[in-house]
């Protein structure tokens, strides 16, 4: 099983895109799984954290921004957030990238210049709730084999 | 996007092309044995499509769910299909890519890109294949009676979406029923009440635009399209219809699936092409009486996406976008709906009235 990593300062995140397609309505994501046929629903916090991430911030600037926007003690905060983005990890709903550039963005960028409008909200844990329910819809059997007169069928297994 | 792109552009793709011209080739054979094409030309959505059948077989399958949209021969068409079955000759095979090039909802590596939808249904074995530039589509099965029944309901859905979409024209899992003002789209995951709530408004002022699949134009304002004129039923829901009891007799249906009607038959005065859309609404079976109260469009959004994207085969990210609008424009309600049909109409009326003010 593939570990997974902890943010740090060279840490660039970016939305997997090849396999999921997302929207945001009223402050809170729907996200689709396309491959592994899941969908999820994030609270607002977690669409805020969502919002910056499909951003492709690196982890000091959201971490900046999300403690400018929310009033919570900052190592709290960092906590939290850093086990919510391991979770989107997991889900393989995002992508960490590790880069020195990281470093000179968090060094450039102003935290409340990020989209959370520098207003101060009460933070609360993340949500990320999953769905399983379009699984079936989704990952219709791909495996087939072909017939004497060369058309596809299903695989039979045994 | 995982299930549909191709680092090929549009003219690199020559395998696609070639492949797509044989396939047309392979119908124009067909043609020698089969006697000959049938055209049927169908208004859909706002467009003329011509299907081109080679023999009855795939022309008794799939006619009756869209003739309510059927229009005299046209010497234009925006889009013509070529349907024939393969099982004689002439076969499509070999086919020109491996058995490791099947993706998941049939879609095949290598010819899919923004000119090209190849798509292969595993049910029925039908390959789809779409070229986008000319307009023009083929769908070959090997046998017509190996489709399972529940096609016959909504046929050609992969063609459609992937050429629909390309035309600002978004499928929907939803029924729709309203007057030439203005209607509600009934959306939903399966077994949630969609068709008993459509169905229940025939005999009403309510029209019918359907039960499954509809088209929807999303701006300038939300307009639904009929697409199919069928409407489906579990058998145990069938004695709450009973204005449906003796057309399914008529209709000598035999399956343990759900009854499929062909409405166009015995309402045709009831169907409607297609109506401005006013609200979205999503039913759901209770015990109690049946009541309607507002929900978020978020919540409209999740109910919407949930039943329509993962049914249809590509364009998730558009798709996803064109609902999202819908959820934004539109009020959303939810339907509770109790064992008594008949107030359904009224309240649907009335949701109507509410989005007008």
């Amino acid at each position: 099983m593939k570990p997974i990593p902890i943010p740090s300062e060279h840490t660039r995140f970016k939305i997997n895109s090849a396999h999921i397609v997302y929207e945001v309505i009223d402050g809170e994501a729907i996200v689709i799984h396309l491959t592994k046929g899941y969908y999820y629903s994030l609270d607002k916090v977690g669409t805020t954290i969502w919002n910056l991430i499909a951003r492709e911030t690196s982890w000091t600037p959201l971490l900046g921004n999300l403690s400018e926007h929310f009033d919570c003690e900052p190592l709290v905060v960092e906590k939290t957030i850093t086990e919510f983005v391991q979770e989107l990890y997991e889900e393989e709903l995002i992508l960490f990238q590790e880069s020195d550039s990281a470093i000179i963005e968090s060094l450039i960028e102003k935290p409340t210049t990020n989209g959370t409008h520098g207003s101060h909200s009460i933070f609360t844990k993340p949500i990320l709730q999953k769905f399983t329910d379009m699984k079936d819809f989704l990952l219709v059997d791909p495996i087939h084999e072909v017939d004497e007169t060369g058309w596809p069928h299903k695989k039979l297994t045994l | 996007m995982i299930f549909e792109t191709s680092t090929q552009t549009v003219s690199e793709n020559t395998e696609a092309q070639a492949y797509f011209q044989q396939l047309q080739g392979f119908f124009e054979t067909s043609l020698l044995k089969s006697g000959g094409p049938i055209d049927r030309f169908y208004q859909i959505a706002g467009f003329v499509l011509r299907f081109r059948f080679s023999g009855s077989g795939l022309l008794s399958r799939f006619s009756p769910a869209f003739n309510h949209l059927l229009i005299p021969a046209s010497d234009h068409s925006d889009l013509t299909i070529y349907l024939w079955e393969a099982e004689s000759v002439p076969n499509i095979t070999p086919l020109p890519w491996s058995s490791n090039d099947y993706l998941p909802m049939g879609f095949i590596r290598g010819y899919n890109d923004e000119r090209f939808v190849t798509i292969f249904q595993q049910e029925s074995r039908a390959l789809n294949m779409l070229d986008a530039v000319t307009n023009e589509a083929v769908f070959c099965v090997p046998a017509a009676k190996k489709i399972p029944s529940f096609e016959n309901g909504h046929p050609l859905i992969p063609l459609l979406h992937s050429w629909l979409a390309r035309h600002e024209r978004q499928l929907v899992h939803a029924a729709a029923v309203g007057k030439p003002e203005g209607g509600v789209l009934i959306s939903g995951q399966g077994g949630c009440g969609k068709s008993s709530t459509a169905l229940a408004c025939l005999g009403s002022s309510l029209s019918y635009a359907g039960d499954d699949f509809v088209a929807v134009r999303v701006s300038p304002q939300p307009f639904v399209f009929s697409v199919y004129n069928t409407g489906k039923l579990e058998p145990e829901h069938l004695m709450r219809f009973p204005h449906l009891v003796s057309f399914h007799r008529d209709q000598k249906e035999k399956s343990n699936e759900k009854v499929l009607f062909y409405l166009h038959q015995e309402f045709r005065e009831e169907i409607i092409s297609g109506f401005p859309i006013k609200a979205l609404l999503f039913p759901e079976v209770v015990k109690g009486a049946s009541r309607i109260f507002p929900i978020t469009p978020y919540e409209a959004l999740k109910a919407l996406a949930i039943s329509t994207v993962s049914l249809l085969p590509g364009l998730f990210d558009l798709s996803l976008k064109n609902l999202a609008k819908l959820a934004r424009q539109l009020p959303g309600y939810s339907l509770e709906l109790g064992p008594d049909l008949s107030a359904i109409p009224a309240l649907i009326e009335d949701v109507i009235s509410r989005a007008k003010r």
